[in-house]
């Protein structure tokens, strides 16, 4: 079991691997959506240090084949932990050409459940990266019906979409503006959202943090394998304080009381906020009139 | 010699279903009870689905039902009963995205074929050649592919590929948009998406105009002969919760697009009669979006909802007495006499006249329709098909 950060930057690793960390997800340049993206070049000098997880998690279309099947290979000559995948193609690539590298199943919304788990375990994937849209109980329940090594995202600000389209872009050429180079601001009601646009296309993020304190020491007495930290976009003071808080938590799990873990979720609380993402609450999803309709 | 491409319907119920192949659809998909991402949509029972397969294969003709959710670790439970009484009431074909569920029913239900949902968002060939390997039958693209892409796919796979043709669009990638759940705490990805891309935002864009990400519906008539021609297998219509009177013109247009395709006989006039109809049942604008290019500004909305309703939909056609040449219809928007009506029937024909005099049940004779459902005689004198529509004159 260890912690895992998504840096806001690739050049922030050495600042966390001082911390104590030494595991990091980061994308590959052109092939990641909502990484901090390094060239093959920068990849291959940073694994020589940093333990790394490389993210490959676009929508892969034809043209792009040759170069990711490329990638892969040159990646798997890498001391790598494995390439995080969204597009079926890339597993499709790996296990035609036997590509001698580890993958992780990383459909970002579609990890939900342990049957799936089991079919991708069977194809030689074994690490899958939960939702971040279910429950902690349905997490939990995954870990032990699935031989799969989970990886769960207790921080950070969650990605609620993804679209090929340039959202910003048409948007601003629709009021005769330009685009800057950065995130802006949705808002709607009392929420704000964030929206991002590379040249792959917009993706939108929820504007509140995943406040995981809580269910951290359920995940962490549960010997969930792979605890994620998302440090993009995060105020850098305050992902340090949760970073230490965790740490803090990961060491002393064994010795921590009922009355300290709710000092501690109190205090997290005050810092970043209550919310606690879908980890104790269901979705609404059922058939209208059924009788399990929530 | 490839076969003739199949126009596919969406049929939220029994009724829609009924008319989608009298219409001219070559199958219909249909949502059961559960595992269907149309949770909204009325769908059907295991009685509705066998009546359904029997009339549907009376007519030589399919039915799809989708299991399309993606699963969560609470509806693995009962996955089997639900699949084996849908293979029993004849369904032809499950419609699927989580791969767990292909291996599942390839190795329980061997004869039933499995097509791959648009929801896998599938855009490249060694994607499809992943599902190939699994026993897939058919994938459904995502709606994000060009036309060169497509062929690419087939030419290289040789997998059928179904391809959505015309209706509404998702502005994000299918699968991977969760706004529905964080916004209004309904699952998007297990049928329940709220369509927040079609709310509007505030954006510190320094301009107090609003942002929307709505996209304008799609319509591919005019790219149907290019379809044909690339090897698609089947093209697909969106939308289980249309109304009976949307289905009827819109399959009614594509079976005469498709059809004058085969013959020969597709001309600039047809193409652009059938878009004016199209038209008239359209609530939004359209465009081609990524079949023809990358999908720009111009195919979305930018100053919030700017849907449109009408209605042409004057009257249903309940029966038609051939010796009295009295039809006998249930209406459904008002109208009165001198105005001018078309009848578009189930085989295709179409006929165009003024409406003389109104009668209701009784045969006497009322000055103008104008009661939602209420029966009511017409006098006509060319026969009328049983479940034909009456609409206003398409201009």
């Amino acid at each position: 079991m260890k912690y895992v950060i998504i840096p806001n930057q690739v050049e922030e690793l050495e600042f966390y691997w001082q911390k104590g960390i030494d595991t990091f997800f980061i994308g590959l340049e052109n092939y990641a959506i909502n990484y901090p993206t390094a060239s093959l070049e920068e990849i291959r000098e940073l694994s020589q240090k940093y333990s790394l997880f490389i993210s490959m998690n676009k929508n892969i279309f034809n043209e792009e084949l040759a170069d990711v099947k490329e990638k892969l290979m040159e990646l798997a000559k890498l001391p790598i932990q494995g390439v995080l995948f969204y597009d079926l193609g890339i597993l499709n690539l790996v296990k035609e050409n036997q590509i001698p590298i580890d993958l992780v199943w990383h459909q970002t919304h579609m990890v939900t459940n342990y049957q799936t788990c089991n079919y991708y375990y069977e194809k030689g994937v074994k690490t899958a990266f939960l939702a971040n849209e279910i429950t902690l109980e349905e997490m939990l329940e995954i870990k032990k019906k699935s031989k799969i090594k989970c990886m769960v995202e207790i921080f950070g600000y969650p990605i609620m979409s993804h679209s090929r389209r340039k959202l910003l872009t048409n948007y601003m050429k629709s009021i005769g503006k330009e685009k800057e180079d950065r995130t802006y601001t949705l808002s709607e009601k009392e929420n704000q959202y964030f929206l991002k646009e590379t040249k792959d296309g917009a993706s939108i993020l929820l504007g509140k943090l995943i406040n995981g304190t809580k269910p951290l020491f359920d995940l962490i007495r549960n010997q969930m394998d792979y605890l994620v930290l998302d440090m993009q976009e995060v105020d850098r003071k305050i992902g340090n304080q949760v970073l230490d808080t965790y740490l803090y938590i990961l060491k002393n799990i064994v010795t921590i009381d009922s009355n300290n873990q709710e000092e501690i979720i109190q205090q997290m609380n005050d810092l970043i906020g209550n919310h606690t993402n879908f980890f104790y609450r269901k979705t609404i999803y059922k058939v209208k009139g059924d009788k399990n309709e929530k | 010699m490839r076969k003739k491409i199949e126009l596919l319907s969406p049929a939220g119920d029994l009724g829609r279903l009924k008319i989608a192949l009298l219409y001219g659809a070559d199958a219909v998909y249909i949502g059961g009870q559960n595992y269907s991402l149309r949770a909204n949509a009325t769908n059907f029972s295991i009685e509705e689905i066998k009546e359904a397969c029997e009339f549907a294969h009376h007519l030589g003709k399919k039915v799809y039902q989708t299991v399309n959710i993606v699963f969560h670790n609470e509806d693995i439970e009962g996955i089997y009963d639900y699949l084996k009484q849908a293979v029993d009431a004849g369904i032809d074909a499950f419609i699927v995205s989580d791969p767990f569920i292909i291996s599942y029913i390839k190795k329980n239900f061997p004869k039933v074929e499995v097509h791959v949902s648009t929801q896998n968002s599938t855009t490249n060939i060694e994607t499809v050649k992943f599902f190939q390997k699994e026993g897939v039958n058919r994938v459904v693209t995502a709606r994000e592919l060009s036309k060169r892409e497509i062929q690419e796919i087939i030419d290289q796979t040789g997998m059928d590929i179904e391809v959505f043709i015309h209706g509404a669009m998702c502005t994000f990638y299918s699968g991977r948009c969760t706004l529905s759940n964080y916004l209004t705490n309904r699952d998007s990805n297990r049928g329940r998406c709220s369509q927040v891309c079609r709310f509007v935002f505030d954006i510190d864009s320094g301009d107090s105009r609003k942002f929307t990400m709505a996209t304008k519906d799609l319509n591919l008539a005019r790219q149907i002969p290019d379809m044909i021609e690339i090897g698609v297998a089947s093209l697909k219509i969106e939308g289980r919760m249309r109304s009976h009177y949307y289905l009827a013109t819109v399959i009614s247009s594509y079976r005469k697009i498709i059809d004058a395709c085969y013959q020969g006989t597709l001309t600039e006039e047809l193409l652009e009669q059938q878009e004016k109809i199209l038209a008239r049942v359209a609530n939004r604008e359209t465009s081609t979006h990524y079949f023809t290019h990358l999908a720009d500004e111009k195919d979305q909305y930018y100053t919030g909802r700017q849907e449109l309703s009408n209605q042409d939909f004057l009257a249903y056609v309940l029966d038609y007495d051939a010796t009295n040449h009295i039809v006998t219809i249930s209406e459904r928007n008002y109208f009165e006499p001198n105005t001018e009506v078309e009848i578009f029937m189930p085989s295709g024909k179409v006929i165009t006249f003024t409406i003389d005099q109104i009668y209701d049940e009784q045969m006497q004779e009322i000055e103008k329709a104008c009661h939602p459902e209420e029966i009511l005689k017409l006098k006509v004198e060319e026969f009328v098909e049983k479940d034909s529509m009456m609409r206003l004159k398409v201009q």
